[in-house]
């Protein structure tokens, strides 16, 4: 067993106790895992195949999404989660540095505060975070192109071939979310 | 913006971006109607647009890229330059990295950006490397260099492994199970050689197992391996939470509670992955599981057995997966548990004899696992059986006091005789003890009365003392006998002769009654011809130790029922009556030996068909046995049912009727539900039942069937027993199925037996009744 590992389940549990400052040195070490392991996935290997990581990854995602099953079925499956998984962390260590900008002690942030101030792109994530709310609301398939797209950095090719859905629909509906979310991103700030 | 309207306006610029900015005013126009603020909204997301707008901001780029390219690709790192990552362990990355000054490709692994404040980890880092500097070995990843990089992180190179993991090479190369076990032969002599470097691997897994392009093994990632020589402290890795966090699907059950380390742990893990590669069955269901079910199983469950598992879970009507199954059934099966045993100390002592153990099968050689399993399994089974090791001690011999006794069995005596018997009597306690066990065993693994008696069989041989090694393996030779199980007794008795001549040299007493006790089994084979030579060489042998014939009476017994039973009669007369009067002069003779010499005379004028001979021998013999004053109740039975033979021959049936039930009351209550003796009465009491009671001499039949089936496959018994079925059928008019029965039945028997002998007769005449019968019946029908 390697130590990190043992570190990220730590650093995982003291995270999810709400030390936000286990982020930091979680990130690193979970991000590279994270990256390998949808490089393999992409490269059509089973995610099951490497152990190791899975194992982590699991651990990972499992204390983060609260799910019972172990196994994702299948690789779709796989890359949700994993941009599920960046999203949460991402907008986690957004809201904490935004929090520590503000200098206040405890990351308590409403969507209200976070405009008013606006000087870094990490409120920006934030923002962000709450349009993929609503965007998930209205609609289920263009919410899954974007976080494939920015939480995983999924090609356009390959996010048609994860969703069963042709480039072109791809693009499309890309093109139009990316928009509604800059406008939102831009008003927001400005406002 | 309500959810419906954000799907409308979104839906809405899909269609207009698909179009030139000139016709996205037409467009607009058809798709928003009169609706101004929804076209309004719409026309704000198209604001400022260009032909190809650029996003800013946070969507400029993914905020997580598993495309991006690592920073460290390109760097120099000592006279390499890394080219490509290869691999992300639990504390470093592995490059592949190459040399500008000279034509080399290395693989090399860094510490992981972020842990290089670890300190423990860059221990750790530095243990591997130290590990590998020590372990030159053609099927370890070999160490080339070592240093630090300029910002003082720690980096070793080591040959470039470009290889499959074993697991999917075997897959993908459809490897015979030869080829497989050769490929992880040399697995072990890496583990092997780590091990005797010191070196506890500690991950083993078909991911650090890679196979070359040529074929070779090499073994990977020594990176949480641990040096023996640091001491015993336990390395206990848990999580906050007490919970080990590592895949355990190849961790030892040491591993799993977190104790020391031994090389044993790395056998084990070698058995989990030949198991694998074998079956393609991972043992504990290690997929369908949590790790903390997995963890408990390795704990607790005993792995199914190899073949068991590709039965059971494979695709059963596949013939490849039973032809597996068969291959791996036996040295395999056995190999694989030993070398996955839960205790460490029961598993091969190094990967070594593991692999030397696989080199045996592999030259069809005798492996150790196959005596070590049954101990094993034996050892469990005792352990919780205590009652059972003292009966099969006494059995083996074990106990000096019985040594002396036990030898005494060995020789032609009348306590030899009464061993016997005892020994038969014992043996049915034994095996009413392991019918017991068996009924209350769990499903999964203890051993039957048969696999007890394998067991014995191991224990047997393991004996230090000649002499008792002999006396036991003759004794159990005798057991197996008494069972039935004729090859494993040939088996055992050819041991003691050979064991019997080594120590007594060939021309000995005791080696001629082996010789004697292996012409018994050729006997109970039904082989008598040979019988019969093999009875002629112990009676030469013993005349060549200078006995006389008086002194190899039973012997000569022997041989006349070997002859009797291929219809060479007066030979056999000769002998048997010559040693009747032999015995009947010499004052020493026990009850015990004249009845016997009236039982086998009996036996042979019922079978030459001289009936009234017959009844008075057998009267006589069993007038003696029963005045014995520790009268043999098996030895009345047997001359029960050859008096209900006779009587049944004779014509009077209702009195054999009442001599074979005495027979078979008396065998049910000493032996078992399936001993062919019990079966020989069944099958008989039907015979005198075919009229009076049909349903009952049907079951009685069908009962007997089973048995010699399975006891005497092809044997002349069970033809008896349908001979007898087919005359029940021919009552019943059955006679198609009649026929069948009777012919091959007839046949069957005459080859066995000799035509002219007795039961040769009655099937002859079964089968000319059914055909008189047909015969009538169709004339009836004619008429």
């Amino acid at each position: 067993m390697a130590t990190s590992q043992t570190e990220v389940t730590h650093l995982l549990q003291i995270w999810s106790q709400g030390d936000r400052d286990a982020l930091d040195r979680l990130l690193p070490l979970v991000l590279d895992e994270v990256k390998d392991l949808a490089r393999r996935a992409l490269a059509g290997e089973s995610p099951q195949h490497s152990l190791q990581p899975t194992a982590l990854v699991n651990e990972v995602y499992l204390r983060l999404v609260e799910r019972k099953s172990y196994w994702w079925h299948d690789r779709s499956q796989f890359f949700a989660a994993i941009a599920e998984l960046m999203r949460r962390m991402l907008v986690d260590r957004a809201r904490r540095r935004y929090a520590l900008k503000r200098g206040s002690g405890l990351p308590k942030l409403s969507l209200d505060e976070a405009l008013v101030v606006g000087v870094e792109p990490h409120p920006d994530l934030l923002i962000l975070d709450h349009c993929l709310d609503t965007l998930k609301e209205v609609d289920g398939r263009r919410y899954q192109i974007v976080m494939l797209w920015f939480f995983v950095g999924l090609t356009q090719q390959e996010i048609s071939k994860e969703l069963g859905i042709s480039v072109n629909t791809v693009a499309r509906q890309w093109q139009s979310a990316r928009r509604w979310l800059q406008h939102q991103l831009d008003t927001t700030a400005t406002d | 913006m309500p959810t419906e309207r954000l799907y409308r306006v979104l839906e809405i610029l899909d269609e207009v971006l698909e179009l030139p900015t000139a016709g996205r005013g037409e467009c607009l126009d058809r798709l928003c109607g009169d609706d101004a603020a929804l076209r309004a909204e719409v026309e704000a997301l198209l604001d400022g647009d260009g032909a190809e707008e650029q996003p800013q901001g946070a969507l400029a780029a993914p905020a997580f890229d598993i495309h991006s390219a690592d920073p460290e690709i390109g760097r120099k790192i000592g006279p390499y330059r890394l080219v490509e990552l290869l691999d992300r362990g639990g504390m470093g990355a592995v490059y592949l990295a190459e040399r500008d000054d000279i034509e080399q490709r290395v693989a090399l692994k860094l510490i992981r950006r972020g842990l290089d404040t670890d300190r423990d980890l860059v221990r750790r880092f530095h243990k591997e490397r130290q590990i590998l500097a020590r372990l030159e070995h053609p099927h370890i990843a070999r160490f080339l260099t070592g240093g630090t990089t300029e910002d003082n992180l720690p980096f070793f190179a080591m040959e470039l492994v470009q290889g499959q993991p074993i697991d999917s090479y075997c897959k993908e190369h459809e490897l015979s199970i030869e080829q497989k076990l050769r490929l992880f032969c040399k697995v072990c002599s890496a583990v092997h050689f780590a091990h005797r470097n010191l070196v506890i691997h500690r991950d083993l897994k078909p991911s650090n197992l890679l196979i070359t392009a040529d074929g070779e093994p090499k073994l990977l990632d020594f990176g949480i391996a641990k040096l023996l020589d640091e001491g015993l402290v336990p390395e206990v890795v848990q999580t906050a939470s007490g919970q080990a966090l590592m895949t355990p699907r190849y961790a030892s059950p040491e591993q799993i509670r977190l104790e020391p380390l031994t090389t044993a742990s790395d056998v084990y893990s070698l058995g989990v992955l030949l198991y694998e590669l074998l079956t393609g069955l991972d043992p504990y269901r290690s997929r369908e599981r949590r790790n903390d079910e997995v963890a408990r199983a390795i704990l607790e469950e005993e792995p199914e057995r190899p073949s068991t598992a590709v039965r059971r879970r494979g695709d059963r009507a596949s013939a490849q997966n039973r032809s597996l199954a068969q291959r791996l059934h036996g040295d395999l099966d056995s190999i694989v548990l030993q070398a996955m045993r839960k205790e460490p100390d029961l598993r091969y002592g190094s990967a070594e004899e593991l692999a030397r153990d696989l080199e045996m099968h592999l030259a069809g050689r005798p492996v150790r696992a196959r005596t070590g399993t049954l101990r094993y399994r034996t050892g469990k089974f005792l352990r919780r059986n205590w009652l059972v090791l003292i009966v099969l001690g006494t059995f083996l011999g074990l106990s000096g006091s019985l040594a002396t006794v036990s030898r005494r069995a060995a020789i032609e005596t009348e306590q030899a005789d009464r061993e016997r018997e005892s020994a038969d009597e014992a043996m049915g306690f034994l095996v009413d003890i392991f019918r017991a066990a068996d009924s209350t065993r769990s499903r999964t693994a203890d051993p039957s009365a048969r696999e007890v008696l394998q067991a014995g069989k191991v224990l047997a041989l393991d004996l230090e003392d000649a002499q008792l090694q002999i006396i036991a393996t003759s004794r159990l030779g005798e057991i197996f006998r008494n069972l039935g199980q004729f090859e494993d007794a040939e088996e055992m008795l050819e041991k003691s002769h050979e064991l019997a001549i080594e120590h007594y040299g060939e021309e000995h007493e005791e080696v001629v009654a082996r010789k004697n006790d292996l012409a018994v089994v050729t006997f109970d084979q039904q082989d008598y011809p040979l019988a019969e030579q093999k009875f002629r060489q112990v009676i030469a042998a013993k005349e060549r130790l200078g006995q006389e014939p008086p002194g190899f009476q039973t012997t000569r017994s022997n041989l006349a029922s070997a002859l009797t039973f291929q219809g060479k009669f007066p030979e056999a007369e000769r002998l048997l009556v010559e040693v009747l009067e032999e015995r009947r002069a010499e004052k020493e003779t026990t009850d015990q030996e004249l009845a016997t010499s009236h039982y086998n005379l009996a036996f042979l004028y019922y079978t030459s068909g001289e009936l009234e001979e017959a009844a008075g021998n057998c009267l006589k013999a069993l007038e003696i046995r029963r005045s014995q004053s520790k009268p043999s109740v098996a030895r009345i039975a047997s001359a029960l049912n050859l008096l209900a033979n006779i009587e049944a021959a004779e014509g009077r049936r209702e009195k054999a009727r009442e001599l074979y039930e005495e027979a078979l009351a008396i065998r049910l209550e000493r032996l078992t539900e399936d001993h062919p003796q019990v079966a020989t009465t069944r099958a008989n009491l039907a015979a005198v039942l075919l009229g009076e009671d049909p349903e009952r001499a049907e079951e009685l039949l069908a009962r007997a069937l089973e048995t010699f089936d399975a006891a005497y496959p092809g044997g002349w018994q069970a033809a008896v027993a349908r001979s007898i079925l087919g005359e029940l059928r021919t009552r019943q008019g059955r006679f198609d199925e009649a026929e069948g029965l009777l012919t091959a039945a007839e046949r069957r028997i005459r080859e066995v037996r000799g035509a002219g002998s007795l039961p040769s007769r009655l099937a002859r005449e079964r089968l000319e009744g059914f055909l008189r019968a047909r015969a009538s019946l169709a004339a009836g029908i004619e008429a």
